[in-house]
């Protein structure tokens, strides 16, 4: 700082400017130390979505070929195709498999409809409550 | 990702990770900026756990919109946007009178100084620098301790260049009257 201008007590702009730029500088206050695992922890993460993963893409890709290729073995293949061929077992496999995705779509429709319960009688309990409520 | 690594990247692929959800580079944008934030937070509301709530607030409110960053400006001007607005609106939001504590005697833990002046001076601005408005306040910090220039200070404000000019001047010259007797003293004692 121009001490003349000081002593003179005529402090010119500049000075000051500088004089301020330097102080406000020096007097910085560091944020907490945690600070950012603060921040990290309060910022939200979405879930992983099905088109991000390519692993779950795969999974979905190889069980809808799998279905595809049964349903066309199953109805679209004439039988007796497969009996000429000597892949009859083929035909018996399909039908095999047809069976355990109906089982399995039967647990999974069973499923959903017991969790749908549920989820009613939740609520049903939830509305019960707050009516009981003074 | 080792955090190494990320200290190496650019910001705008540090941006690009972090839109990816990937959490090295979200923390290494965060100590990147969080001094400049927290110091413009701490300028405008004058105490130290305000500043850390709404310099956090700035950092969350920041990472969910990050998909709207266009790059039309530096990620630290938007940044500073988004401080001044959450600041404004904490400001506005807690009516209560704030107890405007020194920020050296609250945190004497974590305060630590570049160099070896003395608090009397610091604290003597501080003092000078709450009774500026807010928005005066950031704008001080903004052109004196970040260095911008009025053109950034305006897209940040919202204010008119011009206005944020005047300001500028007006708040110099409070601050040059208020600590003119601090700084003859300081003369005197050299």
């Amino acid at each position: 700082m121009n001490t003349n201008n000081i002593h003179n007590q005529e402090l010119t702009d500049a000075d000051f400017d500088k004089w301020l730029g330097e102080t406000l500088k020096i007097s910085a206050v560091e944020p907490p130390i945690n600070f950012t695992q603060k921040v990290m922890l309060k910022i939200p993460y979405p879930d992983a979505k099905v088109e991000d993963d390519p692993t779950l893409i795969l999974i979905v890709a190889a069980i809808a070929l799998l279905m595809a290729m049964v349903l066309v073995v199953k109805y679209l293949l004439p039988t007796s195709l497969l009996d000429s061929t000597g892949l009859s077992f083929i035909y018996e496999l399909v039908n095999n498999s047809w069976r355990f995705i109906l089982n399995c779509i039967l647990v999974i429709v069973a499923g959903a409809g017991l969790f749908g319960v549920d989820q009613l009688l939740l609520q049903r309990g939830k509305r019960d409550r707050l009516a009981l409520q003074p | 990702m080792q955090k190494l690594e990320a200290s190496k990247l650019t910001e705008s692929e540090l941006l690009g990770l972090a839109l990816k959800n990937h959490p090295s580079a979200t923390a290494e944008v965060i100590d990147r900026h969080k001094g400049m934030v927290f110091n413009l937070a701490l300028r405008m509301l004058g105490n130290y756990e305000d500043a850390e709530e709404a310099s956090q607030d700035t950092f969350i409110k920041a990472f969910k919109a990050l998909h709207t960053f266009r790059y039309d400006c530096q990620f630290s001007t938007w940044l500073f946007r988004i401080c001044y607005n959450t600041c404004i609106t904490q400001k506005r939001r807690s009516q209560k009178e704030i107890q405007k504590v020194s920020i050296t005697n609250a945190n004497a833990g974590e305060y630590h100084a570049s160099n070896g002046e003395t608090d009397d001076r610091k604290e003597c601005l501080i003092r000078a620098m709450g009774e500026l408005s807010k928005e005066d306040a950031a704008i001080v910090s903004l052109f004196y301790f970040d260095e911008l220039p009025t053109t950034k200070i305006s897209e940040i404000t919202g204010i008119s260049e011009v206005n944020v000019r005047v300001k500028l001047h007006r708040s110099r010259k409070f601050l040059k009257d208020k600590l003119h007797h601090l700084l003859k003293q300081e003369a005197f004692n050299a």
